[in-house]
């Protein structure tokens, strides 16, 4: 009897269980089905398509930003974007995240520019001296007396690396940059400061031996590959900038964890590229993407104020704005002469268009000139066109130098410091050269110099709290 | 079907099984439990002291390290040259003297001690003054941690990758300093990571599937690991083993490692080297054992569950079975079926329930048997006397009369009916009459009565004589009756008044034969008229035309008109009377009907009406025609007068005349269908009638004959005809005409 009754009773509190399971089950499906809206991002790459950026490839692949709720494009950079460019773009909206130098961080900054970095990909920094192991120069300071080769780019860098270590740049003999292996394997030149992870590729591919020279072991810590925003995206939307960084990051990490598919994602958005480059390519830039003394992506403080400082102190954001004066100058006349490809260079001096373009300011007090690529005759200057170029080399033999190491077919971008005096007291000033990239309808090739004096610039001291963003860092890793 | 609701067996089944499983799975779950329990202690001590181990074994050789340094560190030739390079002028001989000293000092201890290069760095910028390695002096480590850490004590930094050394290492760093306790300089060294390697590496106690590992407190992996690819510095390992060692929390869990396999793991977190270090192994083997005793406690749970089952199944049936037997029965007994006898094996309580059951039921045979008998009787004389009541009503209530006679011919029953026809009020009058005085002819009669007798039945048409000696034919059906010996007991017969019907056969056959007969007159009427008609009219006509031809010049305008209007009538008529010798012809003259082909008897109407067609530019076609069974000849014709109406009859734009088929299930439907006038609906059935012509002669010519024809020839075939049109937009002629060589050739 008492079977009979209790049975219904047992089964009934059993199927009221299993509803009510069933309904908390049903329920919490709903919640977590709620669609979020995808947040399209563009991300700026700082140069072409290379393992340089598989960890952002991994992160779009692999979908660690869909799982982050965003729909991330990559822009690839290349000769036609330089960082300035980049920079700009960024601010305008055209895109949302950026990567750049960090030293393009921090000169941004001392224009005002309202960008932001929220970490670094490369903590250490690629640039090495390469020498050829026969050569027994494996330091510094063996490089004195001797010939180096330094691309604009890495002229910060080098200089930084010189102070540092006490050394002139008189002491060493730079030559013109070529981004070609040959020189060096000719024994042309000594050294030639390369980034490890790109033409130090090409010059192992030789065969040759090679020593490297870290600049990162002397002193001099610059962090390479940044992450970029604008303040005013971190203000708006940080849980954006968060859940980007956090897609980036396990892209990176899948990356250091599977080189050779993160190679092979590479190649799928270029597939002219060589495998076994980009294989070498990762290889190399591991240590310095993850050093083993950080997490991956982290920034420290400490070493973008002692980054700040050393700019600082070799008036590098000086040099920088005045280089990128030049080449502005020169990519504007470079465009209108491809538009007018019928006038001489008689009748571009005779056009006001041609002339304003030509001429412009540079700091407080400074100009840019164009003078000709082949006899450094001048063309375009407020005070000194027409005069003999013999005439200038014995009245300013500091700034000829710098223009002919710029004068040559083909036309060679050059820059350097110079003492100028004209009303007795001797300043210092700094002149970049950029070469036009056409010819006149008479054949003449042409260049641009940009110069002014060094202490125009105001020295701004850089707030590197408002320059970085440490809180999704620590957001993601949790505070160290 | 409820649980307490099924049937007796499956409970019992079920109470047995219950009864066994139970208590065998409570133990054997009891005992699983504590042998996994065991075993799992076990494993987790013994891996416990694995990863100390290794934790001290790790100790030992960061120790070594150490001591190493602080051995070179505290040496007094080293303080006193570290001071000098420190201090003095880099050119000066003490300089180079103390320097070459220096390194000296550092290649002897990084040949012996595992630390490689051994080098002094200036205490204020950083700056390796000295090494045991050439490359590294120059170089600055003025930012590493390890630096400012190793200014006041020995300091191990974490393991990191060097650029220069192109390899994971971690340095040692220590002060030197004065007899004071002042720092003169650092010393650091870089120590080759292969014994920590060789440490985690080693497996002694670790069994098949053991290892340990160690990783940083970025979860880098920091050493080899066995199972996957990933090479230290190249994998993170993120598991729940090293999560709780990287939390300061050391101790012994189940969880998955980093191949996602179910592990038993021991984690340590080492503070002086900040590394987390696991020693796992694989849950597949260490609770191998437990396995097997779950395996066999499961085995002989299922082994028993089934030896139960089955001795439950057997007491169930040695219950049940009387009782299914006994329910059996009494079902059977229910449907009345008193023979059924229940087997009693059982010498038990329900065995002798079985025999009460047996006993019960040959009694009950017994009664009923008597009883039935009577019952039958009573029913068989009811029915007997119900049927002849219905008999009796039958004969009372029947239209027709009826007699009965005796053997010997004297009636003994009439009918109301019979009364009724011979005009008697009151049966009295007639019974014990003999039959033959109600018949006119008794004569005939009486044979009549002969011819039942003989024969034993007879049917035919009499003459009745009525009370009022009045007659009338009568139909009348006899028979005998025998009884049940098969001797003649009497005569039974009815009769109907068929008067009536004789009289109207009789005037049907009149009428009939004058019609056949005028019938046939009017055919040879019209024949003959027609035919004999011709004759004298071509007289007419030829001889009209005649004079027209011969005195054309002589007559004046008016008579040459006259004249024509006479040939023409007489052509007119000559036509007409050759259409309606057509049409008399089509059923007195028709031919036998055979498989004529459609399309060759189209073609032949084509050819007779070319002039037609040829003047008015028409253009005739057809699809592809079937066989169908026809008279050929009218056939043509049938074709011809529709095409020449269609024809005739055009539209202002050429006539334009399509015949197609279309096979049905008993016969072909033909089309004619043309561009012309159309035919309003009021007037599409009168058209098939003879005579009719919708238009004026002036209009279009015509004899009013055609579609009559048509409609004759047709219907001689059986089959229909009939129009489909609409003013302006053409007709349609439609007709039937049978399958050839099918059942329709009527």
């Amino acid at each position: 009897m008492t079977k009979r009754n209790m049975l219904p009773y047992v089964l009934r509190s059993l199927s009221l269980f299993i509803l009510i399971t069933l309904l908390v089950l049903l329920v919490g499906c709903g919640g977590s089905n709620e669609k979020k809206e995808v947040d399209e991002v563009t991300v700026q790459l700082k140069w072409v398509h290379q393992a340089q950026f598989a960890g952002f490839y991994a992160a779009v692949k692999e979908g660690f930003y869909a799982a982050k709720n965003i729909d991330a494009d990559l822009e690839p950079g290349g000769p036609d974007l330089p960082p300035d460019k980049i920079i700009e773009n960024l601010l305008k909206g055209q895109t949302d995240f950026a990567v750049v130098g960090g030293d393009q961080l921090l000169a941004s900054r001392f224009r005002g520019q309202p960008v932001v970095a929220i970490s670094v990909v490369f903590q250490k920094n690629p640039y090495v001296y390469a020498t050829l192991k026969s050569s027994g120069i494996q330091d510094p300071e063996d490089l004195v007396g001797k010939k180096v080769m330094v691309s604009s780019d890495g002229e910060i860098i080098h200089r930084a690396l010189l102070d540092k270590l006490g050394m002139k740049p008189e002491d060493i003999e730079e030559i013109p940059f070529k981004r070609d292996v040959k020189p060096l394997v000719s024994g042309r030149v000594d050294a030639h400061l390369v980034y490890r992870t790109a033409t130090g590729l090409a010059l192992e591919e030789t065969g040759k031996k090679l020593n490297w020279i870290w600049i990162d072991n002397y002193g001099v810590h610059f962090y390479a590959d940044t992450i970029v925003t604008t303040e005013k995206l971190v203000r708006e939307n940080p849980s954006l900038v968060k859940r980007f960084l956090e897609g980036t990051i396990k892209g990176w990490r899948y990356s250091i964890e599977n080189p050779k598919q993160a190679v092979e994602m590479t190649l799928q958005h270029d597939p002219s590229l060589s495998r076994n480059r980009q294989e070498n390519m990762m290889k190399e830039q591991i240590p310095l993407i993850y050093t083993g003394e950080t997490k991956l992506g982290w920034m420290k403080r400490g070493t973008w104020k002692r980054m700040r400082d050393i700019l600082l102190e070799q008036k590098i954001f000086a040099t920088m704005d005045i280089k990128s004066r030049a080449k502005a100058v020169a990519r504007e006349l470079t465009n209108y002469i491809n538009d007018h490809p019928n006038m001489t260079l008689k009748e571009l001096q005779q056009d006001p268009r041609a002339q304003e373009i030509a001429v412009q300011k540079v700091g407080k007090t400074g100009y840019t000139g164009v003078a000709s690529a082949k006899t450094g005759r001048t063309y375009f200057h407020p005070k000194v066109v027409g005069r003999d170029p013999s005439e200038i080399e014995k009245l300013f033999p500091n700034l000829w130098e710098i223009f002919e190491r710029a004068i040559g077919e083909p036309c060679q971008n050059a820059s350097g410091f110079y003492e100028y005096a004209p009303e007795g007291e001797k300043k210092e000033k700094y002149m970049y050269i950029a070469c036009v990239n056409a010819k006149t309808a008479d054949g003449i090739n042409l260049f641009v110099s940009a110069t002014t004096y060094i202490d125009e610039y105001e020295v701004k001291r850089i707030d590197i709290d408002k320059a970085i963003d440490m809180q999704f860092l620590e957001e993601i890793y949790g505070e160290q | 079907m409820k649980f307490w609701q099924r049937s007796l067996r499956t409970r019992l089944i079920f109470l047995f099984v219950l009864v066994a499983i139970v208590p065998l799975f409570v133990f054997g779950f009891i005992a699983y439990k504590t042998g996994r329990h065991r075993i799992v202690e076990d494993t987790e001590a013994h891996l416990s002291s694995v990863a100390v181990l290794k934790e001290q074994e790790i100790a030992n050789w960061i120790e070594h390290l150490e001591h190493a340094i602080n051995w070179v560190a505290s040496s007094s030739q080293v303080r006193k040259h570290s001071s000098i390079l420190v201090t003095k002028e880099k050119d000066t001989p003490e300089y180079s003297s103390s320097h070459t000293a220096l390194v000296d000092e550092f290649k002897k201890t990084a040949g012996l001690q595992h630390l490689s290069p051994v080098f002094l760095l200036d205490p204020d910028s950083g700056r390796i003054i000295a090494s045991s390695h050439h490359r590294w002096e120059g170089q600055f480590r003025k930012a590493k941690t390890w630096f400012t850490r190793g200014k006041s004590g020995t300091y191990v930094s974490k393991i990191f990758h060097s650029l220069t050394l192109t390899r994971p290492t971690l340095v040692i760093a220590a002060p030197i300093t004065d007899r004071s306790g002042q720092l003169i300089a650092v010393i650091a060294g870089h120590a080759n990571l292969e014994p920590l390697n060789e440490i985690m590496m080693e497996r002694t106690g670790l069994g098949e599937t053991g290892e340990s590992y160690s990783v940083n407190r970025s979860n880098l992996l920091l050493t080899e690991i066995q199972f996957t690819s990933g090479a230290p510095f190249e994998k993170w390992i993120s598991t729940y083993g090293i999560n709780q060692a990287l939390a300061g929390k050391p101790g012994v869990s189940l969880y998955k490692d980093y191949r996602d396999k179910k592990v038993i793991g021991a984690y340590r977190y080492l503070e002086n080297l900040k590394v987390a270090l696991v020693a796992e192994i694989d849950q597949s083997e260490a609770f191998a054992p437990v396995f097997t005793l779950r395996n066999t406690v499961i085995g002989v749970g299922l082994g028993l569950v089934v030896l139960v089952a089955l001795l439950g199944i057997m007491f169930a049936r040695s219950i049940t079975k009387p009782v299914d037997q006994l329910v059996l029965g009494t079902e059977e007994l229910g449907k009345g079926n008193l023979d059924y006898e229940i087997e009693v094996e059982a010498k038990d309580e329900l065995g002798q329930l079985a025999e009460a059951f047996n006993s019960m039921t040959e009694n009950l045979k017994e009664v009923t048997a008597s009883r039935d008998e009577l019952e039958r009787e009573i029913a068989q004389r009811k029915r007997t006397e119900e049927e002849l009541r219905k008999k009796e009503l039958a004969i009372q209530s029947s239209l027709s009369a009826i007699a009965i006679a005796d053997k010997d011919g004297i009636i003994n029953y009439v009918n109301p009916s019979f009364l009724n026809l011979w005009r008697y009020q009151d049966q009295e009058e007639v019974l014990g009459k003999p039959a033959i005085e109600f018949w006119k002819n008794k004569e005939k009669a009486q044979k009549v009565m002969k011819e039942v007798e003989k024969s034993g039945d007879w049917s035919g048409e009499l003459m009745a004589l009525r009370k009022d000696d009045s007659t009338f034919h009568a139909e009348a059906t006899a028979s005998i009756i025998t009884d049940s010996g098969g001797d003649l007991i009497g005569l039974m017969s009815s009769f109907r008044d068929i008067t009536d019907r004789v009289r109207a056969q009789e005037r049907l056959k009149k009428t009939l034969s004058d019609l056949e007969r005028s019938n046939e007159e009017l055919k040879q009427f019209a024949y003959v008229a027609s035919h004999e008609l011709q004759e004298p009219l071509r007289m007419v006509s030829s001889y009209t035309r005649l004079l027209e031809k011969r005195y054309k010049d002589e007559l004046d305008e008016d008579a040459r008109e006259f004249i024509n209007y006479a040939a023409d009538g007489a052509e007119r008529m000559q036509k007409q009377i050759n259409d309606l010798l057509h049409y008399s012809r089509i059923t007195t003259k028709g031919k036998e009907l055979k498989p004529t082909d459609a399309g060759s008897a189209l073609a032949g109407a084509q050819d007779n009406l070319k002039k037609l067609i040829e003047e008015n530019q028409a253009k005739v076609t057809n699809d592809e025609l079937p066989k169908v069974q026809a008279d050929e000849s009218q056939l043509v014709r049938l074709f011809q007068n529709l095409v020449q109406n269609a024809i005739k009859f055009r539209g202002k734009e050429t006539p334009n005349v399509h015949i197609s088929a279309e096979e049905r299930e008993d016969d072909w439907l033909f089309s004619v269908s043309d561009n012309g006038k159309g035919i309003e609906p009021e007037y599409q059935e009168e058209i098939f009638s003879i005579f009719k012509r919708l238009e004026s002669r002036e209009e279009t010519e015509g004899t009013g004959i055609g579609l009559a024809s048509c409609k004759k020839i047709v219907e001689r075939h059986g089959e229909e005809i009939w129009v489909e049109s609409e003013l302006g937009q053409g007709s349609t002629f439609y007709f039937t005409l049978p399958k050839s060589g099918g059942e329709n050739n009527e």
